[in-house]
């Protein structure tokens, strides 16, 4: 029980001010991903930085974006990059968006007691496919076509429900990854200072800052 | 950035392309208790890096001490001088080692090196951000409003060095847990020079 207490007073203490304010949203396309995240860091309710990257490299073809404690996030990232190399070199292939998932998903699991206060969707594409996967802090695993995490995904969500198609393309699916995220800016104060935008295709990666995309209104 | 524990402190920290200027007051309190006048919350490390810190300043002498000894140990087994970007990963990793009884300090972290000046966020229990400004403490709300206001990109370091102690100065002003004059600490390729300013 003291454990148990001990535990939960520390993560009132330190989950709470930490990165508890973000949107960030994932669209599995017939042809790819989209991502999309803003770029507020917030402890309390200071804005601790206003270039956040939420998004990020795992291997080559997937990505993860990252909600919750930015300590806890970035260390779990580091390490699951560290893993995914070394199969690498082991196995001599790439290892599949859903291994490295699992992987994640077993590593917050082997943590139960002493979670890793984030939530993680990890996607990609590997030979099935593009694969999307959203991962909480125990480490439950889901497969998802679209997601929204963070204390802006409810109003992101609304716009995700009422737009997703199951024949979305990257192409079509970026506006409306977008709409959402603006939609959780204007209405979460957790969320703000634009957006940043990973597409993962056949072709490849592409990061687009909101600046670029706003400029050339990207069309892939 | 300092509604969780009573971190009583204005730290701030500018990077400008010709270095990075580190800079805090020296109060620390006990409540409405002054306990000490004359702390120092900012460190060198080695010639080319520094630390600022707001919390405990036992916690940020320590901190300070073991990050001094690991620059040293590299150093001293590579032959060259530690990249800013390693030395903020290796102290986020000293700090997330102790994630469940963490050390109460918020860093920044400074310094310069072959790709030029960095500045690094870091916050108790190891959360790593690159900035070109920022501030820490109770007094950060008031002292970011002023470097927001005022931050250029292309400052030279003696208008850095103004800004830094421009921001501080108002965090002193408006908030009771800072004030008792401002530790300076510029580092340029020349080296670091450590400054003090009494105010009032």
């Amino acid at each position: 029980m003291f454990v148990v207490c001990y535990q939960m007073v520390m993560m009132k203490d330190m989950g709470k001010p930490v990165f508890k304010g973000t949107t960030t949203i994932g669209i599995r396309c017939v042809d790819g991903i989209v991502l999309t995240t803003d770029r507020r860091v917030t402890a309390g309710f200071y804005v601790a930085n206003k270039r956040g990257r939420k998004i990020l490299q795992i291997d080559d073809n997937v990505y993860a974006t990252i909600a919750g404690v930015v300590a806890d996030a970035q260390m779990l990232i580091d390490s699951i990059r560290a893993q995914v190399k070394y199969l690498k070199v082991a196995t001599k292939q790439p290892p599949s968006v859903k291994a490295i998932a699992s992987l994640l998903s077993n590593l917050l699991f082997s943590s139960r007691f002493f979670p890793y206060i984030v939530q993680v969707i990890v996607a990609g594409i590997d030979r099935e496919g593009p694969r999307m996967f959203n991962i909480d802090f125990f480490g439950t695993l889901t497969e998802e076509k679209y997601i929204a995490t963070g204390s802006g995904s409810p109003l992101a969500l609304a716009i995700l429900e009422t737009r997703y198609k199951d024949d979305l393309t990257v192409k079509d699916a970026i506006p409306i990854a977008i709409d959402a995220v603006k939609a959780a800016m204007k209405w979460d104060p957790g969320s703000g200072e634009g957006f940043d935008i990973v597409v993962i295709t056949k072709e490849g990666v592409e990061e687009i800052p909101q600046e670029r995309y706003e400029k050339a209104l990207y069309k892939p | 950035m300092s509604t969780y524990w009573a971190i009583g402190a204005t730290t701030v920290g500018v990077k400008v392309d010709s270095g990075v200027v580190l800079s805090s007051e020296k109060r620390v309190s006990y409540g409405f208790t002054v306990t000490s006048k004359s702390a120092k919350k900012i460190f060198k490390i080695t010639d080319y890096l520094g630390i600022a810190c707001a919390g405990l300043i036992g916690d940020m002498q320590a901190i300070a001490r073991s990050l001094r000894a690991e620059v040293r140990l590299y150093e001293l087994d590579l032959n060259r001088r530690m990249p800013i970007r390693a030395a903020a990963k290796l102290l986020a990793n000293i700090l997330f080692s102790q994630r469940y009884m963490p050390l109460m300090s918020e860093t920044l972290v400074g310094g310069m090196d072959d790709t030029g000046a960095h500045l690094y966020v870091l916050d108790a229990i190891g959360s790593l951000i690159e900035d070109d400004y920022a501030a820490l403490g109770s007094g950060a709300t008031i002292a970011i409003g002023i470097l927001e206001a005022n931050y250029r990109k292309d400052m030279t370091i003696d208008e850095a060095k103004n800004l830094a102690a421009r921001a501080v100065r108002a965090a002193i002003e408006r908030d009771a847990l800072s004030g008792d004059g401002i530790d300076l600490l510029v580092i340029t390729k020349e080296g670091v020079e450590e400054k003090f300013e009494a105010v009032k």
